[in-house]
Parts: structure tokens; C-alpha cells; sequence
């Protein structure tokens, strides 16, 4: 019974634990987007040097 | 005459065992050749398996030799016997020690597997394969990677249920992170001798991934639901996120779960080699020869795990069982939080993205497309379920550190 209890506590932690990081990443992912936009403008003006 | 038997040594030592192995051995090299189930793992674990169960096991070790110093000193020190048996390969038989030493798999097993070094390389060489783009395209996405790693924390609980510790029961949920190196990972920390059959059904089950996943879905969602649309817009995603982004990740999982750090800091390094378009050889040899490498190495080592003493064993079909319970129920995490994220969002998600949430890329995005252009030839999900699919490797890994770290912090190891 301990045993299925500890089983519990890891699904408990272990599932939030992932919830917790891949939250983490997807602020990352958006703050990645919004501080470092695509700039076709700066392609452009390269490739027309 | 004895010297004479000593010539027929294999005949003499051959039992039925073997050959049930053989047989086993023969059915993965079947798979991967004639079904092309994962035939890079499964061809060289099905001939690791015939290997390693030749009698005398000539290619895992040699005979045992006898050390006179080592006897010597247990002679004098008993207590120092536990040392040599435990820590030395040495076995005591009547009060002589005797040396094993290890021949070429043990060689490439202890090397490799235990020390971490050939799952880690895959991760390496996967990071330089994997383009996050799609995941970049749909952040939102990312939360099916975590919603369907549920399988490996319910077959946890199954695999309790059944009788087996925490760390064993641990390692055989991973199964369901539908990720074989990181299957072999935690197994190689928690359960090293069921590393051979934990690692032959999350290799085998990757592969079964389009037949295991519809029958779930369809069993979960009505046809409206999997005729939902959705909107998909094309953003051009700067190179500076994408070297960012491997780089972020690391930091910041590594903070959160330092045990995670060989697993995702390996990944993020074969991502930002592949990403940083500076240094093509290396990213290419990651993808190319280090890959190749390293799988048939890993392929044939996990193979070697399966002797016959260790394999054919009631424990092992428990564990092929649930690994095939864990692939189920991660599908059904996926479908179920889509579904839940529908209760409450104003743009409807076709709950069958949710399945694709599992690791194994890119089947599972196929699969998912494929059934929804069976419910309606003009949808396209593909890139949403790639999203899922790709958020997934990520989810696996994660889950995988948690794991890691949970098991021997509540056991307080």
C-alpha cells in the first residue's frame, strides 16, 4: 500500500512537474517570438547590396 | 575422454531456453525486416539477443580465472569477499576467488549503457535532426506534449499494482514516453536487469504507434469532433529564436531539473549544431555517422541484455503488457485534454492533435492526419499534430528528469 502510495506522489509531482515546464517553454517560445521577430525588410536590404 | 567432451562444450551446455530465444531473437529481426519496424533498433537487438544466448556466452564473458592474490587476501580478510563479488566481477567458490572478465558486449554494456554515454550520444544526434519550427509555429501545442505523457504515470501505478518497486515500476513507465533512449536511460539508473525488455517494447511499440493509437481515438471521439478544423497560420520564425531557443531551454531546465540537464542539454546541443548554420560537418556527422554509430552499438548492447535467465521470465510479458498500457493511455491523456481545453476555449482543437503529444516522431502526426483525412479528405492538421508531436520530445525528456528525480527523492536515497 506504501508503495502505491508513493506511486500516487510520483504521478502527482511528476505530471505537474512536466505541466510546470512545458509551460516554462511556451512563455519562452513567446517571448522568444516577441523579441526577436522575422525581419524580411533586413533580408531584403542585404540581398538588394 | 573428459578432454575430449571439453571440444563439444557448447552441445553440452545447449538447452531448451536458447532456443525460444533464438526464436525471440528471429521474430525482432523478422519485424524489422519484413515490416520494417524500426529495423535500425530492432535487426540489432534481435541479433544481440541470438548472441548473447549461445552457450557459455563466450561474447558477454569469459571463463572465470582464477586470481591466487585476490584469494589470498579474502583468505585473510573474509569480509572483503562481498567487495570483490559486489564491486570486481569476481565469484567465490570454495573459498578461491575467480576473475571474470568481461568480453566485448559486457565491454560495450558497461561502457556505454551504464555509464550513459550511448543514450546520450542519440539524444545528441536526435537534437540535430529534430526542427522545432512547427512547434514554434503552434506554442500552444506544447501542452499536448505534456498531456500525453499520462500513460507513463498510470502504468507506474500498474506496474505497482502488479508487485514491482518504485524504481523498476518507474522504468517500465517510461516505456510510455514512447522514446527509447530515454527509456534506456532511466532503466539503466533504476532496472538494469530489465533493460532488455524495457527497451524491446518502447522500440517496438514506437513502431506500432499507427496501429495502436486509431482504435483509441475512435474509442474517445465522435466523428464530429474528429472532422474539427483548424486555422493554421504560416509565421516566419527568425534564426535568432531558433538558436535561442535550444540554448533557453537548457538553461532554464536545467535550473528546474538539474537531472535533466544530460538529457536536454544533449538534445538542445545536436539542435543548436543543426541550428547555428555555422558548422554543417558537425551537425551532419551528428545526424549521419555518430548516429549511425551509436544505434548499432545501442542496438546490439540492449540486445546482449537478453540472456535467457534474465528474459524468459513471467516479468517480462508483465512488462511488454504494460508497455503497451502505457502507449494507450498516453493516447488517451492526449485526446481527453484536448477535449478538456474544448469545455473552455472558443477555438475548438481537434482532440485527435492531442494523441500526437507522444514522442514518437513522426508517426504519430502521420497517423493523425491520415484519420482525419479519412473523416474529411479536405483537412489538414498535419502541422498542428507535427506541433504536438515535436512538444512531445520535449514532454518525453521532461518526464523522464522528473522521474528521475522524484523516485530517489521519495525513497530518500
Amino acid at each position: 500500500m506504501n508503495q502505491i502510495g508513493l506511486g500516487f506522489q510520483v504521478m502527482a509531482y511528476g505530471l505537474a512537474g512536466v505541466f510546470s515546464c512545458l509551460i516554462i517553454f511556451f512563455f519562452t517560445i513567446k517571448a522568444l517570438l516577441f523579441l526577436f521577430p522575422d525581419k524580411p525588410e533586413a533580408k531584403n536590404a542585404d540581398a538588394n547590396q | 575422454m573428459e578432454n575430449f567432451a571439453e571440444l563439444f562444450q557448447g552441445i553440452i551446455h545447449l538447452r531448451w531456453e536458447h532456443f525460444v530465444m533464438y526464436a525471440i531473437g528471429g521474430l525482432l529481426i523478422y519485424l524489422a525486416i519484413k515490416k520494417d519496424y524500426e529495423p535500425m533498433l530492432l535487426l540489432p537487438i534481435g541479433f544481440g539477443a541470438i548472441l548473447v544466448n549461445i552457450p557459455l556466452k563466450t561474447v558477454w564473458q569469459f571463463d572465470p580465472v582464477l586470481d591466487e592474490t585476490v584469494t589470498a587476501l579474502i583468505q585473510r580478510y573474509p569480509d572483503m569477499a562481498v567487495f570483490f563479488t559486489e564491486k570486481l566481477d569476481y565469484i567465490i567458490r570454495d573459498g578461491q576467488a575467480f576473475k571474470i572478465e568481461p568480453s566485448i558486449l559486457k565491454i560495450f554494456f558497461e561502457s556505454g549503457i551504464l555509464t550513459e554515454i550511448f543514450p546520450v550520444l542519440i539524444f545528441l544526434a536526435v537534437g540535430a535532426m529534430v526542427d522545432f519550427s512547427p512547434l514554434f509555429q503552434c506554442p500552444k501545442m506544447i501542452f499536448f506534449g505534456a498531456a500525453a505523457q499520462f500513460g507513463i504515470f498510470f502504468t507506474l501505478l500498474a506496474a505497482l499494482f502488479f508487485g514491482f518497486d518504485l524504481p523498476t515500476a518507474a522504468s517500465i513507465g517510461i516505456i510510455g514516453a514512447a522514446d527509447g533512449p530515454t527509456s534506456i536511460f532511466v532503466a539503466s539508473k533504476f532496472a538494469k536487469d530489465w533493460l532488455g525488455p524495457i527497451s524491446v517494447a518502447a522500440y517496438s511499440y514506437m513502431s506500432l504507434v499507427p496501429i495502436i493509437q486509431p482504435p483509441v481515438i475512435r474509442l474517445l471521439t465522435t466523428s464530429t469532433e474528429r472532422k474539427i478544423r483548424m486555422d493554421y497560420e504560416d509565421i516566419k520564425i527568425s534564426k535568432t529564436v531558433k538558436i535561442m531557443f535550444p540554448i533557453v531551454v537548457t538553461i532554464v531546465a536545467g535550473i528546474l531539473a538539474p537531472i535533466s540537464v544530460p538529457l536536454v542539454g544533449f538534445l538542445m546541443f545536436g539542435n543548436l549544431l543543426r541550428e547555428a548554420g555555422v558548422v554543417d560537418r558537425l551537425s551532419k556527422a551528428a545526424q549521419g555517422e555518430l548516429a549511425n554509430l551509436v544505434t548499432l552499438l545501442l542496438g546490439i548492447t540492449i540486445g546482449s541484455t537478453m540472456s535467457y535467465e534474465k528474459f524468459l521470465c513471467k516479468e517480462t510479458l508483465l512488462i511488454m503488457g504494460m508497455g503497451l498500457v502505457a502507449f494507450i493511455f498516453d493516447t488517451v491523456g492526449g485526446v481527453l485534454f484536448a477535449k478538456l481545453l474544448n469545455l473552455f476555449s472558443k477555438e475548438k482543437v481537434n482532440p485527435m492533435v492531442g494523441a500526437a503529444g507522444i514522442s514518437a516522431f513522426p508517426m504519430s502526426a502521420r497517423v493523425i492526419q491520415r484519420m482525419a483525412q479519412k473523416e474529411d479528405p479536405t483537412n489538414f492538421i498535419l502541422m498542428q499534430a507535427v506541433s504536438a508531436n515535436v512538444a512531445g520530445q520535449l514532454g518525453s525528456i521532461v518526464a523522464g528528469a522528473m522521474v528521475l528525480a522524484l523516485v530517489p527523492w521519495l525513497l530518500n536515497w
